[in-house]
């Protein structure tokens, strides 16, 4: 742990770094939750942002494969995207109040560090309450991304902790989560509208969908015979571990086109999405079902499996494949309402797409004008399928349309990530433009009366440089410099630091034509670009120490743009004689 | 027709002058026959005497229909719940096209968010900066995205533009309106009255008023009228307060002769109450007299025809003239006794000198100007649509630099007719990671540099879109040209004559396909008064990079004029060549050459002192005021838009004869620059000067960015 000096709020921040919070991540964990938050934050990357993910203090060390002993990279980059681990090692036997405590703990200790200007979370709460707290205590802006319906997202964070979690503390867990947020990001429409539902400002709730990748991850390149298949064509399909169905429709599809005597195979894709948690791909009843439909078909030999697959070496078997047929999303029932990541991450890729009419999957087709055929009509498809496998078609399908890729859905995230750099941007601009803290948050001043000698020998132990007649100390001080339009940022900038003296009441006095004529229309109305010169020889000679003093009194009739700089400026009426 | 919600922070329930600024507001937004009012309350309505006066064409969204929105029990709208007010009112009324908002909290709020930053069109009447404060957080927003601001006077517009760098094309003069429609009660010869209206406030110079009621009693022919808003900061003046609530007593009880008090009037009842009398008392003390925003009230008993008796300030010199007789030195003059003074002169000259005056000042703030002033400040012009109506534009531009586009921009950003779709090229050669796509429903791309992004469109054309590219200067020294397919450009923009003939010569395009607009200028907003040190002051614009514009050729002018007369100097507006890496790292000796020239500057007794350097900044139009002559000493431009734009402010130029010079600048253009040293002599002392000025800036009258945004969309 860092012994620095915390700040409780930050006073500098990167306007670009964005603090991506997450329950897990790469390279640990390689599931669907993994990817799209790879996937948002290359969307980022892509857009000029940086990013920085923090997964969860404890995660990796707390998975069996890796344990306290294994070596893990505290800071990687993969694709731009920067990951960050954070060792803690809990008691498993602290109540989730105390774990949350720790999680905050160490993330605004790197926070601290890292000094994003905005910090984004995903669902749920308790993955979102730790950062959302160190957003506030470092006054800058929280977003929160919901991936889910909040009932079904219970599984999506750390599983270590057994409490049951009444239905109404989750509720209002999440509404002040959403209270808090500047910004909400929802992975579907409806997980907004649910959003919105619960009270999130419509205005301030957005929708980053599920994308395909411009770059998708290249996976090693595979030969049909090393799956062993010897077909002229083959298709492929997912195999999710809750919904085997898309095997069974594919072997039946196959059976089907294989029997108007076109040489082709099938390819079952058990795929990586669902939690890293899943068992085997396919749990050992259905792949029973599988086995014994291809047995009644008689397709043994025709019948390819590709197990164990992760999302990065997964595209080495889209490759193989005439096409891909989807009849769901793929996804397991306990997130029916989110659209999977696995049909854009197939899209990606290139392979040419056959969707059902599953509702789910209607968006997708449309978006990437993927073919769309009848689920319930087996002979149909057959046809549609045997017609594409035997014409001209294109091996790869060319790019999809721009508003599909990461780089577009992450649209509503950047425009709100540029805002808040440009508001940082502009903050940190305030603050320098006066010279850093001389003039906005440092103490006052010093105060040179304190010091004996400015009362008795000011005249010669400092410099002048001034404005007007200063007909006294014109002729009695050594260093005495008048000052003009031309001379005077280069005098008050260069020069040591002395008094700056405007004779205001000498100008006044003064009678056209005279050697002051330039400074006659000084803080009055009628030349805004003198007195501009006038605000910008102050900023300089206040950054620079110059002590700053008016002859007057000065009139807010006559000077009415005294005011813009009166604060800098000790005023001396006309019948003082020294300089205090 | 646009729909418009108007939001300000005041409580429409109380009567003030910034609530009847907004019911003032109302009204005039109401006459413009396109414009749909919205009026959102941010507070209660307990009090609806401001309310009745509202035309019926402003829809109002109360105060209750937001509150739901609001946490339970708040009594006002706060910033954060602006733009939930401002859905209410569109779930209300209809999609909103703009939102005129008055209150820093609210525009903070709004010009954050991106749906409504665009759509916000700010007022403020502060306009002065505090070099000791940070500014506004909502100014640097409202500025860097060229909101459109209204601000109550010229000088509060310079002083934005000037003190605040805020773009002028979007800075627009509305100032406080007055509506002559109320009644007026005939004005009795005897006693002459002297009336305020306003808060009981003892900065409102309330207590010279006070002095000046306990004289009347002696006084049969002379009378005042108090008609009070609220009392101001009691508590902190608990001295004259006390004074006061036992005169205001004794007039309510009849024991005050000639004195009438009136409250909790309508603002019709007011203003006949106002119209009876034959002076305004708008005196204040000093630590108002810095104020540069003009009081409504000054301007609504003018409005009466009754003379305001006023401070002794620049404002009001600058408004009301320096022949105006009722000014009161209120540091050294006795104030009651100079009321009296001037009670004392009904019907004489100076009176009738007052009455004229404040007729015309009045006509100045008629409802009828203003309302198409404030019109086109929401709507973002004022002419007719650059787009027939029933049909639609909608034109991608393509371009990496958009920054002489902003004037075209801020002209179209109000035409519900032209949609604006933006594809921004990362570098003159670069797109990005992919292809650069045309939206189906895009009739026209505009590819803004002719660049690669004019190559690409002009080899990716789709059927059925315009294709236009404008060429500013260097690409035609690239090979971009050569790359372009042009027979797919429909037009092409150059900035000169010179540049027509290269494209025809060089690169065989259609002359016919050839549009020469140069870079267009904003003729309005160089229309201002020159300062007097503006005639023996020259002007140079950008000295970066050296081999362009040649910084040396206008030293070496400006050292003969020098040696010639001695009064002239030379405010060059530049960044600093160290301040581009490009510029001062390049791998030539241009460094050189700038290190010798600013030696010879402040070496050279004959330029030592008369060279001042103004940092860059956008402000342009009023840095213009200071400049009487400026130069061109470059050796190529594209059109020099300085050049154009000093001209069109009323400014002599010099310009050396760099290639289409002279097709602009025919007059002004120099083989040899030195051989202008006599005209500019001549110049500053010629009698012929302020007409010269004029033809001069007449001459620049056919480059305005109307003519040209017109010009475009006939291409």
């Amino acid at each position: 742990m860092t012994q620095n000096q915390i700040p409780d709020e930050l006073d500098w921040r990167l306007p670009q770094r964005l603090a991506y919070v997450v329950d897990r991540s790469l390279p640990y964990s390689n599931d669907a939750y993994a990817y799209r938050t790879h996937a948002i934050a290359q969307g980022m990357v892509a857009n000029g942002f940086e990013v920085i993910v923090f997964s969860r203090p404890g995660h990796p060390w707390d998975l069996e494969e890796v344990g306290n002993s294994k070596y893990v990279p505290l800071d990687t980059t993969r694709d731009g995207v920067r990951y960050i681990f954070l060792p803690t090692f809990d008691d498993p036997d602290i109540s989730r109040r105390e774990r949350l405590r720790n999680v905050e703990r160490t993330l605004f200790e790197a926070l601290s560090i890292f000094r994003p200007s905005a910090i984004m979370a995903v669902s749920n709460w308790e993955n979102a309450r730790p950062a959302a707290n160190i957003a506030r205590r470092l006054s800058i802006p929280f977003l929160y991304e919901a991936r889910d319906l909040p009932q079904l997202s219970e599984g999506d964070h750390d599983q270590r902790n057994e409490e049951e979690t009444p239905p109404d503390l989750n509720k209002r867990r999440e509404a002040e989560i959403i209270r808090a947020s500047a910004g909400l990001f929802a992975a579907t429409n409806d997980v907004s509208a649910d959003l919105i539902a619960r009270g999130s400002a419509p205005e301030r709730t957005y929708v980053i969908s599920n994308g395909a990748w411009s770059k998708p991850p290249q996976a090693p390149i595979l030969r049909r015979s090393q799956i062993g298949c010897e077909a002229r064509h083959l298709l492929g399909c997912f195999v999710s571990p809750s919904s085997p169905d898309d095997a069974l429709n594919l072997v039946r599809l196959v059976a089907a086109i294989r029997e108007n005597g076109v040489d082709v195979d099938a390819l079952l894709i058990h795929h990586p999405e669902g939690s890293s948690d899943d068992g085997p791909a396919a749990a050992a009843p259905e792949r029973n079902a599988i086995s014994n439909l291809v047995s009644d078909l008689r397709l043994g030999g025709h019948v390819h499996d590709a197990e164990d697959t992760s999302f990065d070496e997964i595209g080495g078997y889209y490759a193989l494949c005439d096409a891909l047929m989807f009849w769901s999303d793929g996804v397991s029932n306990r997130s029916d309402s989110a659209a999977a990541l696995v049909p854009y991450h197939a899209a990606s890729y290139g392979v040419p797409i056959f969707v059902s009419d599953h509702p789910h999957l209607k968006k997708f087709a449309a978006e990437i004008d993927a073919e769309v055929f009848d689920s319930s009509h087996l002979r149909g498809q057959a046809e549609s399928l045997q017609e594409f496998l035997q014409g001209d078609h294109a091996k790869f399908v060319d790019e999809l349309p721009a508003e599909t890729y990461w780089e577009q859905r992450v649209a509503p995230l950047v425009s709100m990530m540029t805002s808040i750099s440009n508001e940082e941007i502009s903050r940190q601009r305030r603050q320098n433009a006066m010279g850093a803290p001389a003039l906005e948050t440092s103490a006052p001043p010093f105060d040179l009366k304190a010091i004996p000698e400015t009362m008795f020998a000011p005249e010669q132990s400092l410099a002048i440089a001034a404005i007007g007649p200063c007909e006294e100390l014109r002729d009695e001080t050594p260093s005495f410099t008048s000052l003009t339009r031309t001379n005077i940022y280069s005098h008050l900038a260069l020069a040591p630091p002395g008094l700056f003296i405007v004779d205001w009441a000498g100008l006044q006095r003064e009678k056209t034509p005279s050697a002051y004529d330039e400074w006659s229309a000084l803080w009055t109305i009628s030349d805004m670009r003198l007195n501009r010169q006038m605000m910008d020889a102050c900023r300089i000679a206040a950054n620079r120490g110059w002590r700053l003093v008016v002859f007057g009194p000065v009139h807010g009739s006559e000077a009415p743009l005294f005011r813009t700089v009166s604060g800098l400026f000790d005023v001396q009426a006309q019948d003082e004689e020294e300089i205090a | 027709m646009m729909r418009v919600a108007i939001l300000g922070e005041q409580n429409f329930s109380l009567i003030d002058g910034s609530t009847i600024w907004l019911l003032n507001v109302c009204k005039l937004i109401s006459l413009q026959h396109d414009i749909e009012p919205v009026l959102v309350l941010s507070h209660p309505l307990t009090n609806d005497l401001l309310a009745k006066e509202l035309p019926e064409r402003v829809k109002i969204v109360r105060f209750e229909e937001i509150s739901h929105l609001l946490a339970p029990g708040a009594d006002r709208l706060d910033a954060a719940s602006a733009s939930l007010a401002l859905g209410v009112a569109e779930r209300l009324h209809g999609p909103l096209d703009r939102v005129f908002v008055r209150g820093a909290r609210f525009l903070e709020s709004l010009v954050h968010e991106p749906d409504w930053r665009q759509r916000v069109v700010a007022y403020t009447p502060e306009t002065l900066p505090d070099l000791t404060r940070p500014e506004p957080a909502w100014l640097l927003a409202a500025r860097e995205a060229r909101i459109p601001l209204v601000v109550q006077s010229e000088i509060a517009k310079q002083a934005m533009e000037a003190l605040s760098n805020y773009p002028a094309q979007v800075v627009h003069v509305v100032p406080p309106i007055v509506f002559d429609d109320a009644e007026r009660e005939p004005r009795a010869n005897s006693p002459v009255r002297l009336c305020y209206s306003g808060k009981i406030d003892p900065n409102y110079g309330i207590d010279w008023l006070l002095e000046f009621c306990e004289t009347l009693p002696d006084q049969s022919d002379l009378a005042a009228t108090i008609i009070a808003g609220k009392d101001s900061f009691r508590a902190r003046h608990p001295e004259f307060f006390k004074k006061f609530d036992v005169f205001r007593s004794d007039v309510l009880s009849g024991f005050v002769q000639n004195v009438e008090y009136h409250s909790n009037l309508s603002h019709a009842e007011a203003k006949a109450q106002m119209s009876k009398a034959h002076f305004a008392f708008c005196l204040r003390h000093a630590k108002y007299d810095d104020v540069i925003e003009i009081s409504t009230k000054i301007v609504e008993f003018s409005s009466l025809g009754v003379p305001p008796i006023l401070n002794d300030t620049a404002l009001n010199r600058s408004l009301f003239g320096e022949d105006y007789p009722y000014y009161v030195d209120i540091l050294s003059e006795n104030v009651v006794e100079r009321l009296h003074e001037i009670m004392a002169s009904v019907g004489t000259e100076s009176y009738e000198l007052a009455q004229a005056r404040t007729t015309e000042i009045a006509s100045q703030f008629s409802a009828s100007k203003l309302s198409d002033k404030l019109g086109t400040a929401i709507r973002g012009f004022s002419d007719a649509a650059f787009v027939d109506e029933g049909s639609k534009r909608r034109i991608l531009i393509a371009t990496h630099e958009r920054k002489f586009l902003n004037q075209f921009l801020d002209q179209v950003r109000g035409d519900p007719n032209i949609d604006i779709v933006w594809q921004h090229w990362k570098t003159t050669t670069q797109y990005g990671p992919q292809a650069p796509n045309v939206p189906p429903d895009v009739d026209t791309v505009f590819c803004e540099w002719a660049c690669e992004n004019a190559v690409w469109h002009s080899h990716n054309k789709r059927q059925g879109t315009k294709l236009i590219v404008r060429l500013h200067r260097f690409e035609a020294f690239r090979d971009f040209p050569a790359r372009i397919n042009w027979e797919a450009v429909d037009a092409l923009i150059v900035v000169s004559e010179y540049f027509r003939d290269m494209m025809v010569e060089d690169h065989g395009v259609d002359p016919d396909r050839i549009h020469i607009l140069p870079q267009y200028i904003d003729w309005d907003q160089l229309q201002r008064s020159k300062h007097p040190d503006a005639n023996f002051t020259l002007g140079l614009v950008g000295i970066n990079p050296f081999d362009h514009k040649r910084f040396d050729r206008a030293i070496d002018f400006f050292a003969k004029l020098r040696q010639k007369d001695p009064r002239f100097q030379l405010a060059v507006r530049s960044v600093m060549p160290w301040q581009i890496g490009w510029v001062w790292d390049a791998d030539n000796d241009d460094k050189v050459k700038f290190e010798n020239v600013f030696n010879r500057i402040f070496a050279d007794p004959v330029l030592q002192g008369s060279v001042r350097f103004d940092p860059a900044g956008p402000d342009m139009e009023e840095w213009y005021r200071g400049i009487g002559t400026i130069l061109s000493s470059s050796d190529t431009e594209g059109c020099h838009t300085s050049v154009m734009e000093a001209l069109a402010s009323g400014s002599d130029a010099v310009v050396y004869n760099w290639p289409g010079a002279r097709s602009l600048f025919d007059e002004h253009v120099e083989d040899d620059m030195a051989d202008a040293v006599d005209r500019v002599i001549a110049f500053a002392d010629d009698p012929a000067q302020p007409e010269k000025r004029r033809a001069f800036s007449q001459s620049m009258k056919q480059y305005d960015v109307v003519k040209f945004t017109r010009d475009f969309f006939q291409l």
